[in-house]
């Protein structure tokens, strides 16, 4: 099915709209971090990622931005930032470090940008 | 009959939660955030509304994106809030208001609006920051409101469109107001205005348009 004629989006720079397109896509790895809600799946994850990925059905490319911790590549792979942010989690990242590893800034320079941004 | 006595917008933000549980409400960095808000508690002290509704938006612990409602209300007599995942403390529960969240749910249905009713909904930051904000203490708050959470979702596309979200507005308050008990009600709207999570362009604040939109939403 060609889905560019439901495209009803205006583009906006530097995001990606998460759509049917996307939710469809992102459906496993979404999954996956939405079963961070509990702490025993959180550590299931820690002790042994790839069994954990596996278990969800996540594909290459979702297992590869994983592996990576790259925040931008799992949007790419369909990626909820909500839901990504409970992945992150795990790690001890928020959504200031997360902020700062997509724009390829440290944390207190993106925290900065924040504050600025008010001025 | 029910009286709607005012309207009270503020951030959702999971690190406030954060700043809230670690005391750094007067960090250098928190401090002009939270200076914001004692007015509005001597405001809502002074007037001392019976129930919240509490308008925000679930981020992936009331529903996930299997079941993805456009407007979710709450009629459950208690809300929990649980694990979001990320380390922000669990808080007690919050009472609700069931007979009140069905005649909000009938007279929504009668004025076309398709609702989906929750007699169970885990409440996460988005519902407990603002009630946190506007309330500290919560349970040891002497007046706490009874509250109801909506959620409109903004996670996932399509989202509603904005006179939809304005029309069900007036349809929120038309309902409140033909509630034949003699309580005060309060509006909660929460959540960021100019707002980019995700992509190169992450932490993006348009203060221009975050300006107008309060302007707005005033008159």
């Amino acid at each position: 099915m060609q889905l560019d004629e439901f495209d009803h989006h205006t583009p906006i720079e530097g995001t990606t709209f998460f759509d049917g397109e996307m939710a469809m896509k992102g459906y496993a790895l979404n999954k996956m971090c939405f079963s961070f809600n509990k702490a025993d799946a959180r550590e299931a994850y820690l002790a042994d990622p790839e069994s954990y990925m596996e278990s969800f059905m996540l594909n290459e490319g979702q297992k590869r931005a994983c592996r990576n911790k790259n925040v931008l590549e799992m949007i790419a792979e369909g990626g909820n930032i909500y839901y990504l942010a409970k992945l992150a989690g795990i790690y001890k990242m928020n959504m200031q470090d997360i902020g700062a590893q997509q724009t390829g800034m440290s944390v207190d320079a993106f925290k900065e940008k924040l504050r600025k941004a008010g001025d | 009959m029910a009286k709607i006595i005012g309207g009270l917008t503020t951030s959702h933000i999971p690190a406030v939660g954060n700043a809230i549980a670690n005391e750094q409400m007067n960090d250098p960095y928190w401090k002009p955030f939270f200076d914001a808000y004692p007015p509005i508690r001597e405001w809502l002290d002074k007037h001392k509304p019976d129930v919240a509704i509490n308008i925000y938006n679930d981020h992936g612990l009331g529903f996930f994106l299997d079941q993805m409602p456009t407007f979710a209300i709450g009629a459950a007599h208690e809300y929990v809030n649980e694990d979001e995942g990320w380390g922000i403390p669990v808080l007690p529960p919050f009472k609700g208001d069931a007979p009140l969240s069905w005649h909000i749910i009938e007279s929504m249905v009668e004025d076309e609006f398709d609702i989906t009713s929750c007699q169970e909904l885990p409440v996460d930051h988005g519902f407990t920051v603002p009630m946190q904000l506007f309330w500290p203490g919560l349970g040891a708050n002497p007046n706490l409101p009874r509250s109801i959470p909506i959620s409109a979702n903004t996670v996932q596309h399509p989202i509603p469109t904005l006179k939809r979200a304005l029309d069900f507005g007036k349809a929120l308050g038309k309902a409140i107001r033909s509630y034949p008990e003699d309580i005060k009600v309060v509006i909660l709207g929460t959540g960021g205005l100019s707002h980019q999570l995700d992509g190169e362009r992450a932490g993006f604040i348009n203060k221009e348009f975050d300006q107008m939109c309060m302007e707005k939403d005033r008159n």
